[in-house]
Parts: C-alpha cells; structure tokens; sequence
C-alpha cells in the first residue's frame, strides 16, 4: 500500500536511506531523462538543487519500503524558484510571498510506476495528499510554476487556480506559474476526479516542523 | 462566453470553436461544446465530415502544445481533400488561425480553436489566447456536462430488459414468453423505446442504445 510520509528537518534522521534514493530518483528523472537545462549530471548521481534546504518538506510516496513517488514544499517567504528564478512568470499578479504559502517543486513519479493514458495514481495520490498536509499545517495556497499541460487538469478537480502571469516559453516548454487555494473542497475535487480513495494516505513518524513557524502543531495523522 | 468572443474579436478573430476531438471515423457534432463559428461553415464542416480530412485537426492529434494553423502542414498533392478543407475555410474568410489542444484526463482530447482573415498572432497575444481558451474550455466543459447528465438514462426498466433480449437475437413472440407478457406487450415497448431514440426500427434502437450505454452486450 502507498504511504505518503512527511519528512520535515525535524524527523529526517529516520529517512536518511528514502532520502538519499530520493535524490537518485530525481537524478535519474531530471538530468538524465527529462535533461533539465540549468541541471548539470553529477559524480554521485544524486540530484540537489539550491532549494533543498532544512526548511524543505518532502513528502516522499513509499511502497513496500521503496521510494516510488514524491514532491517538495519551500516556504516562499524563503528563497525559491518562482521568487528567486522565474518572477517573469509572476508579471501580472506578483510573486506571492507569505508563511501560509508553499511553493511546490520536483513532483515526480519513478518510471516503471508511471502508467499510460489513465495518469498515474500515485502522481494522483501524492498530490492529494499535498493538499491534506496544506490543510493540517493551516496553508492557503500552493504557489508552482509548471507546464500549461497541467492547468487543465487541475481545473478538472474543480480547483481554483489563479494564474500569477501570462504562460510562456521557456527552453522549448510553455510554462505558467500559478497559485493553488487550499481547502477542503480541493482535497475532495482531486480525490473524486482521480477516483481516490477518501481515506489519508498520509504518514507521520517522529516529530514534525510545522511548515508555519511558531504555529501550534496538529497531532500526528491516522 | 460573450466576453471570450469580444475579446478575440479585438485581435481579428472572427470564429472560434471549443470542441473535443473524435476518434477517427466519427463524427465531432456531438463533442462541440461551444460554437462561435459562423453558421454556414458549421453545417458545412458537420455535412461534409471534414473532421476526418482536416489537417488542423491532425496537428491536435499530434501536438500538446498552442499551433497557428499553417503549421498543421500537409502535402496538398497527396492530401487534396486537407486542401480543400482549408480552402473552403478561406471561404468563410478563415485565413489564419490558432489552435491551444487540451488534454485533460478522463475527457475526450480538446481543442480550442479560432481563426479570422487577419489576425494578430504576435506572442504577447499568443501567450493570452493561450490562457484563455484553457479557461474557457473548462468553463464550457462544466457547463456542458451539467447538462447532459439528467437525461443520461431514458428507457424504462421494462423497455430497457425487452430491448436487451432484442439485442440478443430474440424475437418479439420469444421475449413474450421469456418475460411472460403478451406479444403486444412486447411490440409496445419497441415501438415506444424507437420513439424515445428516433430510431426507424428496432435494428437502429438497439445500436442507439448500446452507444449511450442503457443495455450492453
């Protein structure tokens, strides 16, 4: 079964093997296939990037003890991708910048996991439980820049989303940065169009940071 | 819907269309969610099936990302009925267009798609109209699909379980007996089920109802 853990710098010690796969998946999608530019390959084949710092927040998707899923959350009151790198994509409404807003990056699902056509349920899953962990940790909205090819789809789980700028191209792909609210309705919208179990698949083990510094953490999930 | 068209009608766009795209052999009446086409060219492009023939469709097949409708090429020698698709556009002075395929899970691949005899297609304009129609075709989506749903099922039970015999081979006397009713029974929930379908008999009732899903084989 997947189990989609949060691992915070808080509790990152219990992970240092999903981890460190974590970072061998990611060079392996990034600068060996999808061949990011900006990306180079490195000796130890694991990809890190200037935003994976202690304030990130992984929530790694994990089945049978491997690592087959997965996305990061930075504060945006920090720096980040759309703030430090791409504001162009930010022209029209700015880049937003609050405690109660996380930018999502590196979404990624391993290769031999990813099927054809229906979309992958544990892209699905993972994303879904984004959002849950947004609602427990108190967060109004995910902030990502991404490809268009996305907007649709997430249009389609009847969330709202507030494009930041115009989309635009960049190294041959159009992308858009956007603003995601964060509510309970979007956790239902995903889960329903995606044919998602209601249950969580969130798992918390061992202390967590809340994302929100200073706010009074919510007890560990069921 | 109204504010879309003003809208494109200020960069020189004079018809657009929000429609998803059929499989090839079928037909894309069914799947046009919002038309701002001129009229003539709709019954034109619905009569003359160009969905099949039309390069600009093609392209969608083969694109995930906004085209300008030149660059849905074809080889007029070897493809003359695409030419004449796009010659007749010409017609229904749709010179130029641009086209944003939208691909959203669960739905039929989308396109939005507006043309004009002379537009403004610089990026700037790209980049909005990019945005717009994806907007616009979930808008158009929604709003179709709330009203769609209600009449999904039509038949009775008792019409629906004579018209599945009937796709089984059965004869209106076998089904009267298989289902201890009379024969006239039988022929009267045929003759209504054709009725609700539009069907000129019972062979065309039972296709109509398989493809909108009220019996199965």
């Amino acid at each position: 079964m997947l189990e989609v853990h949060i691992i915070t710098s808080a509790n990152r010690h219990l992970y240092q093997r999903e981890l460190d796969e974590h970072h061998q998946i990611r060079h392996r999608i990034y600068i060996e296939e999808l061949r990011w530019p900006g990306l180079t390959p490195r000796g130890d084949n694991r990809e890190y990037d200037q935003f994976d710092t202690n304030d990130a927040v992984y929530l790694l998707g994990i089945e049978a003890g491997r690592v087959v899923g997965g996305l990061r959350l930075v504060p945006t009151t920090g720096p980040h991708l759309i703030g430090d790198v791409f504001a162009r994509f930010a022209e029209q409404r700015g880049v937003p910048r609050a405690p109660s807003i996380a930018e999502w990056t590196r979404i990624f699902v391993i290769p031999e996991r990813r099927e054809e056509h229906t979309g992958s349920k544990i892209g699905s899953t993972v994303i879904a439980s984004m959002i849950e962990y947004g609602l427990r940790e108190g967060l109004s909205g995910i902030s990502v820049l991404m490809n268009t090819f996305w907007l649709p789809k997430f249009l389609n789980y009847g969330w709202r989303v507030r494009p930041l700028g115009l989309p635009d191209v960049h190294e041959g792909e159009w992308l858009i940065a956007v603003l995601i609210d964060v509510t309970p309705d979007a956790l239902a919208g995903v889960r329903r169009d995606r044919g998602l179990e209601q249950r969580s698949a969130l798992v918390q083990r061992g202390p967590v940071r809340p994302f929100i510094p200073g706010a009074s953490h919510v007890p560990a999930v069921a | 819907m109204a504010r879309f068209g003003r809208q494109l009608a200020d960069y020189g766009f004079h018809a657009w269309l929000v429609t998803g795209l059929p499989n090839p052999g079928n037909r894309i009446d069914p799947l046009m969610l919002l038309n701002g086409w001129p009229k003539g060219w709709t019954e034109l492009y619905t009569r003359a099936d160009f969905v099949q023939d039309d390069p600009v469709v093609a392209h969608c097949f083969r694109s995930t990302v906004p085209f300008e409708w030149h660059e849905a090429s074809f080889d007029p020698l070897t493809n003359p009925k695409a030419k004449a698709v796009m010659d007749r556009a010409t017609d229904f002075e749709m010179r130029c267009g641009f086209c944003v395929p939208i691909c959203s899970t669960g739905r039929f691949q989308s396109v939005v798609t507006m043309a004009g005899g002379k537009v403004d297609l610089g990026a700037p304009v790209k980049r909005a109209l990019h945005l717009m129609a994806i907007y616009m075709q979930d808008k158009a989506a929604a709003l179709s699909s709330t009203k769609v749903e209600p009449k999904a099922k039509v038949l009775t039970c008792r019409e629906r379980e004579v018209l599945q015999w009937t796709a089984a081979g059965k004869t209106s006397w076998e089904i009267s007996q298989i289902l201890n009713i009379s024969e006239d029974t039988v022929a009267g929930h045929i003759k209504a089920t054709c009725a609700k379908f539009a069907a000129p008999n019972r062979v065309a009732a039972v296709v109509r109802a398989l493809r909108r899903g009220e019996i199965s084989l």
